[in-house]
């Protein structure tokens, strides 16, 4: 008998491909709204020199402090920049920063909770109750005292972020790793005598991976809000740069006045925030089975 | 081939408050307490027993995923190392392991072909190429059409599966394999052709078997051996043809009481024990059946430690009732239905 794959009827598709998961996304309105607006940040975020009318700090000051019209679609702030220019140009840099961070914080969460929840005893004690002492502290604050030690630059705001995310990440890694390191197939694969990096990534890692998606992003979101928070309290990424919660600090001053340059950023925030916390709300129905669309 | 001597796994219980205070000990799960069993190569052991005496403890220490408390497990002569992990890769390919739960036993995101691939690259050191080779292999010999490696586990039926967790046991040519309840999981009409797939595997590969199971009547059919094992101790051992003529050990005469017989008609003493199976924590004193025993002699039975005595057939029993007396009592009342016949007509 010879293998022939393509004579097979019901040759499915691994239970997480990425097709079935946008199209599942997209079934139920609220997860498609939210998806629809993720992506088009992410496109902006791409494309956004392309789109943007005027140059990040191009300062055009017979157009200073102009309300929204045909040439400046958002107005212009106090020193005649573009709010529409720089509003798509920070989709780039609140994006990536976010987006890095978290995606190191998973890392980070995923190696300490599988290590955590595999081996349990005292380093799964340890590892936890230091992260719980991380938990206790609220994540501004415990950002706001990082800063404090590493001064402010892009690095410093990843760090914060990887240091505030891991502990939330690692715990819910280490929820599933208990809850599937007793199974047969981890005993098997032990029996085999398959290698602890194999057995953690290759046997257990796939069983975590949904709780995964959802919870990062989740933390995502919040990490979004993380940065531009920092940068509305002047703690994180510095002027020029345009990070939207930098551009609502500078424009709080003129707000009676130009009240534009404050809502147009602050609205780029609510909806981005929303945007990628519906679109985790549509994974965590996608996973837990529920049927779509009702 | 596999001996195993005096051995006891004993699992750790919390300290109550009051032990605490008084200084005391947590008295350990005895999980299974002080047995010796002998395997001989070629030959299929049965353990049967009740949900709860220790025939998973007892297997899982041979094969390394429990950690033994005290005795000996020898398999060719070498003794095995209590931790899996000190084990050597040889070693690992002589001992195989198929699993009571086929839903369990395989990863839901591997294909069953990465699954089977796995034993070829890691303990036979097989390339990529070479594996995959013996994958189709392996499928054809558990009567599984080839294109199965494409399948995720959700895609296979529970005897599917179960023919592939048996797959992946015989891919290194063990010595010894322990089928751990490896059909009780499965409906009777699949259950049959696992076994049977058991038993011809076994005679392909000239393997040892050893078949746990609580089913008197499936290990009856597929053993050449027989262990009768209550709350952690052996309680009779005997030839698989001995162990249904009498005399039995009063608890195996009541586990032959509940095998349901194909012929209506034929006579068959109904024996219900009283009682519950005792705490592992708290064991009666002497013999650890004599509380619920139906044929209790006296204060000897709680006071004193059994004799094994030896049959003529080389049956061993351990009770402290005379062999001719438990035959002259018990040869009246016996299910003469061999189990084989309860199984075949499936």
């Amino acid at each position: 008998m010879t293998s022939n794959g393509s004579s097979l009827p019901t040759q499915l598709s691994p239970p997480s491909s990425r097709r079935s998961i946008l199209r599942e996304l997209f079934a139920r309105p609220a997860s498609a709204l939210g998806t629809t607006i993720f992506l088009l940040f992410v496109l902006l975020a791409i494309c956004g020199p392309l789109l943007a009318p005027y140059e990040l700090n191009q300062q055009i000051y017979s157009d200073a402090r102009q309300a929204p019209s045909a040439t400046h679609w958002f107005g212009t702030d106090n020193l005649g920049r573009d709010v529409f220019s720089r509003v798509i140009l920070g989709a780039r840099d609140i994006l990536t920063l976010s987006g890095l961070g978290t995606l190191l914080a998973v890392l980070s969460g995923v190696t300490f909770g599988l290590i955590s929840g595999y081996y349990g005893g005292l380093l799964d004690e340890l590892i936890m109750r230091f992260f719980d002492s991380l938990l206790a502290m609220p994540a501004l604050l415990l950002a706001l005292l990082l800063l404090g030690i590493l001064g402010p630059a892009v690095s410093s705001v990843m760090i914060v972020i990887v240091v505030v995310y891991t502990p939330i990440v690692a715990r819910v890694v280490r929820s599933v790793v208990l809850s599937v390191k007793t199974k047969a197939f981890v005993e098997a694969a032990r029996i085999q005598g398959e290698s602890l990096w194999r057995i953690l990534f290759r046997e257990i890692l796939p069983s975590v991976l949904p709780a995964l998606a959802v919870e990062a992003s989740l933390r995502f979101s919040y990490a979004i809000f993380l940065v531009a928070s920092l940068g509305f309290l002047g703690v994180g990424v510095q002027p020029p740069s345009p990070n939207w919660g930098l551009m609502v600090n500078e424009a709080r001053q003129h707000v009676s006045q130009l009240p534009w340059a404050l809502y147009f950023p602050a609205g780029a925030i609510a909806i981005v925030v929303i945007g990628v916390n519906l679109m985790a709300d549509g994974l965590k129905r996608v996973w837990q089975g529920g049927t779509v669309g009702k | 081939m596999l001996q195993v001597a005096d051995l006891s796994v004993y699992f750790a219980t919390r300290r109550s408050l009051a032990q605490m205070a008084r200084g005391q000990a947590a008295p350990p799960v005895k999980a299974v307490d002080g047995i010796n069993l002998e395997a001989a190569r070629q030959q299929t052991l049965g353990i049967v027993g009740e949900s709860g005496s220790g025939k998973t403890t007892l297997a899982r220490a041979i094969i390394g995923l429990a950690e033994r408390t005290a005795g000996d497990i020898r398999l060719l002569g070498l003794s095995l190392p209590p931790k899996l992990s000190r084990r050597h890769k040889d070693l690992l390919q002589q001992l195989q392991y198929v699993f009571q739960n086929p839903e369990e036993a395989l990863n839901p995101y591997l294909t069953v072909g990465e699954t089977l691939r796995r034993p070829f690259i890691t303990l036979a050191q097989h390339t990529r190429a070479e594996a995959d080779t013996a994958v189709q292999q392996l499928l054809t010999a558990v009567r599984l059409p080839a294109t199965y490696a494409q399948r995720l586990p959700s895609q296979l039926s529970g005897g599917e599966k179960q023919r592939v967790a048996i797959a992946r046991a015989f891919a290194t040519h063990p010595d010894l394999l322990i089928a751990d309840e490896a059909v009780s999981a499965l409906d009777v009409s699949v259950q049959a052709s696992i076994l049977n797939l058991l038993s011809e595997l076994q005679h392909e590969h000239h393997n040892t078997l050893l078949f746990i199971s609580h089913d008197l009547a499936v290990v009856g059919y597929l053993a050449d051996e027989i262990a009768v094992v209550y709350v952690g101790q052996l309680m009779e051992v005997a030839a698989a043809a001995a162990l249904f003529a009498p005399p039995y050990h009063p608890y195996t005469e009541a586990l032959l009481s509940s095998i349901p017989l194909a012929t209506p008609d034929a006579a068959q003493q109904q024996i219900r024990l009283q009682g519950d199976v005792p705490s592992q924590i708290n064991k009666p004193s002497g013999c650890p059946f004599h509380p619920r025993c139906p044929r209790y002699l006296g204060e000897i039975c709680a006071r004193e430690t059994p004799p094994w005595q030896t049959h003529a057939n080389g049956k061993r029993i351990f009770c402290h009732i005379p062999l001719s007396e438990l035959t002259r009592q018990q040869a009246q009342l016996i299910p003469l239905e061999t189990p084989e016949t309860g199984v075949n007509t499936l």
